[in-house]
């Protein structure tokens, strides 16, 4: 039973990460880009949504629908004004990685602003302090954890049909796979580019929005989140959104059940200990690297 | 495990692994007679505190020392008891324990009951004047053990200043190490303090720990009675 | 000989490097006088240990190309050495850093060797991983908290912190001697491997440079002297956390200040942090009360800026400004001279004759098969090569020619099979081993190492090859052949296509050695006939002082007059083999090419 529990746990709390790290995924697929500040969007999601609820007294889920657009906008903006003027003047002594150090600027940037703003203290949503809990048996199943994971499920699975069955799509993966391709049969690039870094920030603002109907917002609660993102992203496959997936759900299990046999102070030993032990086995991930999206 | 003492104390500890909870562990362990039923220690910040709840939870403690740091930790853990079920009686070994971003992130019925270890004094009797300065001041709901100590400290250098009479490192030092005060407003924070002193050994002199309880949203000191102004309630 | 040799103007003068690293010490001497017992001397303290992080992390990053995200890792190791040493048995800080400096020399080898195989951004990110490891271990050991032994009479050892001046300057020689490292290894044969890596690294291990072997050691060197800050800091600090010294934000700072001064130059990762620094730390002093994270947003503000308006950091942009305004007042005379005319008609080598039969065998590929997935690309290749012949091996595009050249030259692994140089088997070499053993390449686009001059280029290869001097000579005798000499001092970034191409047969010449073999991959494409000319005229010299050649093209016509013989291979399989005219017959050649139906 307590297995179980344990199994549950792992699974809400791995198909947060899971989500997160499909963004990054799709973001690396298509733009090979790495973005050190993706889980500071879904940070500044969550105090968005605590605002937003306040200010129209609304749920959760409205508040972080509401915040879809600016938070579409956002990625435009971010992408336009920042991403693409990189890309343009190149660090001439490692290339691949201005556009990172670029987001890792943004992240900063964006970690103490909102600290500026709303302060270290952690805030949470009023809706939040309500303790809403299923029993099964002895198993004690958590709601919003339940909802926020059934919501990801959703999300992840609309974005994969959408890349899969949509014209939208089709230019996202065509200018993934080959860009020189893409170009020559006329696809628009840079609009799939644009389009997809938005739709990225978006995915990380929307986990923003589940995560804070459970979890406490500090300015630094992205840091806690974003290496736990790329191990899952590198663990299926740096730019497989699928692998991405499937990485975020071990790690959450990874995460829950390893305190049955290893201390649970270890915890974060256990799971980046893992991740090395990949990389020496298969450097390219469990599921390898292929834009597969 | 040891078995259950006469007491019936089952008793369970849930902290970060920060120093000062591991050092406060090591001394319940030492001091206490009653058995640990379960220990759970873990490297903040969780993420999710459902796996070490269950794990606490499989032993069914009665009293539970809750020591960790972050007010996150603290949240995920008080309300992840509840939600399974948990009727032990909550101890939080930190003075931020009795902050308002608790109340706001788990609420006044998920803190009820909940006591608080601190070395700071609450608004209990003593320091009502000032609580209220603060909270027409900031609009916050009452003064946090941050804005007290802060205050405190403030009015303790401010005196020691005055009394060395130069702003100079050694002076201030033995000014300090000489303090014997009676009258420095913001004494009355300290729990059962009227006076204030330091021995040799640089630490403060006839500390009195105070216990503060979770009442309708309020920190209550329900100890030292000299300073109290609400009363220990058991947990319905 | 030696004396004949022009001189080579190398990446990092010495007058220059003394004097930028004699400004940071003098600099940095009048700012430690001025500030005195002031709290801003504890400001300098922290700008000049930043600056030799930043420093010791640019020689992985910059020089090397090697970017970490993880240098905290190291870094903690020095400040958790030095204050345990000192807490647990009284060993002033000064002497028990340099523990920290072995475990961090050992830490980076193990790091090293566990990474090897990743690059770039993997690399990078990877390595962010060790430093969180590092932390959870720290803190779940016990170590949490360690505090520096407080002792306000404690000796020069100690750093006696009743005179702050001491720390700052044992913070300035240490950036100082990072500096006095970073330009000796650069001076250093090591220098241009180091170069040769951040540019290419496949072409790198293709011209003899042992990659993996660099990599690790400039990660040991960057680690060690990381250290040696990370144990100062830990007397700077008064305190030693996990959170602190392997945490993110540490292992961000190099990387930050670096980026802003400018990655890859002696003096950029300094400037980053004197500047940045105390900035920040002025600003957060008169606002911090009200705008709590401030120094943080500097920081990011700082960066964003940097890397979209002058990506190349402040130090190139100021440096290029003023060669500018140099240039313009008519001062410096810095315009480059026009290159020689090249000679359009090379004099006529006499096409020396295919080899006897007799001379012995350079190359045998024996039977190689080569699968990617489910897909065949080689199958049963098998090819003999005797010493001093040309080969060519032609086949339509997909054919499987670059796999075998990438077989042959151990980029790749094959299925079965063996590959057998100058009677020593191959197979399972390294590529560098395999250059060393006497193969050079060149890449089907040219791969050079832009940044380095294109003497640089060839002399990095050289140098695999034997002593400096002998390897100056091999260099220039190779630009020589390509009509190259002239050009010498010029940036292989800045050549055109044709001298490209030329400079990385001078290179492959170089790598191969005299009478080793050379495999060119489709050189002749998109070529002027005055550079193919240069390149064919080097290459019928090359087969007459006794070395052998191995090309690549996807048609015949070019080579027809060139080669001794061809090997034509189809879908994986070598479907024919011999002397030009003979596979301008065969049928099974021209259907490969042009289908069946163009036989009859």
């Amino acid at each position: 039973m307590y297995a179980l529990q344990l199994v549950i746990a792992g699974l809400q709390q791995g198909g947060i990460i899971a989500l997160l790290s499909m963004g990054l995924a799709l973001m690396f697929g298509v733009l090979r880009l790495v973005n050190f500040a993706q889980a500071d969007f879904m940070m500044l999601g969550m105090y968005g949504v605590i605002v937003l609820t306040a200010t129209l007294h609304t749920n959760f889920v409205l508040s972080s629908l509401l915040l879809a657009i600016p938070a579409f906008a956002a990625g435009l903006f971010v992408y336009q004004f920042i991403i693409r003027q990189v890309a343009k003047a190149k660090l001439a002594s490692a290339p691949e990685h201005a556009q990172l150090l670029a987001t890792l600027g943004l992240s900063l940037v964006l970690q103490n602003g909102a600290e500026m703003i709303w302060g270290a203290t952690p805030r949470s949503l009023p809706s939040a302090q309500e303790l809403s809990v299923w029993h099964i048996g002895k198993l004690s199943i958590d709601q919003p954890r339940t909802i926020g994971f059934c919501i990801a499920v959703v999300v992840a699975v609309t974005m994969l049909l959408v890349l899969r069955n949509t014209h939208i799509g089709r230019t996202v993966r065509a200018a993934a796979s080959d860009r020189e391709a893409a170009i020559y049969v006329g696809i628009n690039v840079r609009k799939a580019y644009l389009l997809t870094f938005a739709v990225s920030i978006l995915l990380s603002v929307i986990v923003g929005g589940i995560l804070v109907s459970y979890y406490p917002v500090t300015p630094q609660t992205g840091s806690d989140f974003i290496l736990l993102m790329f191990t899952a992203v590198i663990m299926g496959g740096l730019g497989n959104v699928m692998g991405a997936m499937a990485g975020g759900l071990i790690l959450g299990l990874v995460q829950s059940l390893s305190q049955l046999i290893i201390p649970l102070e270890l915890n974060n030993a256990v799971v980046f200990g893992l991740f090395l032990a990949l990389m020496l086995v298969r450097p390219k991930g469990i599921f390898g690297e292929v834009t597969r999206l | 495990m040891r078995a259950a003492g006469s007491s019936g104390i089952r008793l369970a500890l849930m902290t970060d692994n920060n120093v000062a909870n591991v050092d406060v562990k090591a001394f319940i362990k030492k001091k206490l007679t009653e058995p640990v039923v379960s220990e759970q220690t873990w490297t903040p910040p969780l993420a999710d505190a459902t796996p070490v709840v269950s794990a606490v939870m499989q032993t069914n403690p009665n009293v539970i020392y809750l020591g960790a740091t972050s007010t996150s930790d603290q949240t995920l853990v008080i309300k992840q008891l509840a939600a399974q079920g948990s009727k032990a009686l909550i101890i939080l070994g930190a003075s931020s324990g009795a902050n308002p971003v608790l109340l706001d992130a788990v609420g006044a019925k998920g803190m009820e009951g909940v006591l608080v270890v601190t070395g700071v004094s609450f608004p209990g009797k003593g320091p009502a004047e000032i609580d209220k300065r603060y909270a027409t001041a900031t609009g916050r709901a009452f003064m946090d053990c941050e804005a007290m100590t802060g205050y405190m400290n403030i009015t303790i250098l401010g005196q020691a200043l005055e009394k060395a009479g130069k702003a100079e490192p050694e002076a201030l030092n033995q000014a300090l190490k000489e303090m014997d005060a009676h009258d420095v407003p913001s004494l009355s924070l300290l729990p059962g303090g009227s006076r204030l002193r330091f021995g040799a050994n640089g630490r403060r002199e006839g500390v009195v720990v105070e216990l503060v309880q979770w009442q309708d949203g309020r920190p209550l000191v329900v100890y030292p009675p000299e300073v109290a102004n609400g009363t220990l309630k058991r947990r319905a | 000989m030696k004396s004949a040799l022009p001189k080579i103007t190398p990446a990092m003068p010495l007058r220059s490097a003394v004097i930028q690293l004699g400004t940071i010490a003098v600099g940095g001497a009048i700012a430690i006088v001025w500030a005195g017992d002031s709290p801003t001397q504890e400001i300098i303290t922290l700008a000049l240990l930043y600056a030799g992080f930043a420093s010791a992390w640019n020689i992985v990053a910059g020089y090397a190309g090697q970017f970490t995200f993880g240098h905290a890792a190291f870094f903690g190791l020095g400040s958790y050495a030095a204050t345990i040493l000192t807490e647990a048995y009284g060993i002033a800080p000064l002497y028990g850093l340099w523990l920290g400096v072995v475990l961090a020399a050992i830490a980076a080898a193990v790091i090293g060797s566990i990474t090897l195989q990743l690059r770039g951004l993997y690399f990078g990110l990877v390595t962010s991983v060790f430093p969180i490891v590092f932390s959870v271990v720290a803190t779940y050991i016990g170590l949490q908290e360690v505090p520096v032994p407080f002792n306000p009479d404690a000796g020069f050892a100690f750093f006696s912190p009743r005179a702050p001046w001491v720390l700052s300057s044992f913070a300035l020689g240490s950036t100082v001697m990072i500096g006095v490292v970073a330009v000796l290894l650069m001076r250093s044969r090591f220098g241009l491997y180091i170069s040769a890596l951040r540019a290419d690294q496949d072409a790198a291990e293709a011209s003899g440079v042992r990659t993996t072997e660099v990599k690790i050691t400039a990660l040991v060197v960057s680690a060690a002297l990381s250290a040696v800050i990370g144990g100062l800091y830990a007397s700077a600090a008064l305190v030693v956390t996990p959170a602190d010294v392997f945490g993110v934000q540490m292992s961000v700072k190099p990387v930050l200040f670096s980026v802003f001064g400018g990655i890859g130059t002696l003096l950029g990762p300094v400037v980053g942090a004197v500047i940045l620094v105390p900035l920040s730390e002025t600003l957060t002093a008169s606002f911090g009360s009200t705008l709590p994270s401030l120094s943080g947003l500097v920081y990011g503000a700082a960066l964003l800026l940097v890397i979209t308006i002058f990506p190349a950091g402040l130090v190139p942009v100021v440096r290029d400004a003023t060669l500018a305004l140099w240039t313009r007042r008519g001062g410096g005379g810095a315009t480059p001279s026009t290159p020689a005319a090249e000679d359009a008609n090379e004099e006529p080598v006499e096409a020396s004759s295919a080899p006897p039969a007799s001379a012995p065998v350079i190359l045998d590929i024996k039977g190689i098969f080569k699968a990617f997935g489910g897909t065949r690309v080689l199958v049963d290749v098998n090819i003999q090569m005797r010493e001093g012949e040309i080969l060519g091996v032609i086949g339509p595009n997909g054919a499987g020619k670059t796999t075998l050249f990438n077989v042959i030259n151990g980029f790749l692994r094959p299925d079965a099979g063996a590959v057998v140089l100058l009677g020593r088997d191959i197979t399972q070499a390294k590529p560098s081993a395999i250059a060393r053993a006497g193969l050079g390449r060149t890449f089907q686009t040219a791969r050079l190492f832009t940044g380095m001059s294109a003497i640089e280029n060839v002399l990095a290869a050289a140098l695999t090859r034997g002593s400096k001097d002998a390897a100056l000579a091999a260099a220039w005798r190779a630009l020589a052949e390509v009509h190259l000499t002239d050009r010498a001092q010029i940036s292989a970034g800045a050549l055109t296509t044709g001298e490209l191409r030329r400079l990385e047969l001078a290179r492959a010449m170089a790598t191969a050695g005299e009478g080793g073999l050379l495999m060119l991959d489709e050189f002749l494409g998109g070529l002027t006939h005055a550079d193919s000319a240069v390149l064919l005229a080097a290459l019928r010299r090359w087969r007459a002082r006794g070395g052998s050649v191995l090309a690549i093209e996807h048609t015949m016509r070019a080579m027809a007059g060139f080669v001794d013989r061809f090997v034509v291979l189809n879908f994986g399989e070598v479907i024919a083999e011999g002397p030009p005219e003979e596979i301008w017959r065969n049928r099974a050649v021209v259907t490969a090419y042009l289908g069946e139906k163009w036989v009859a």
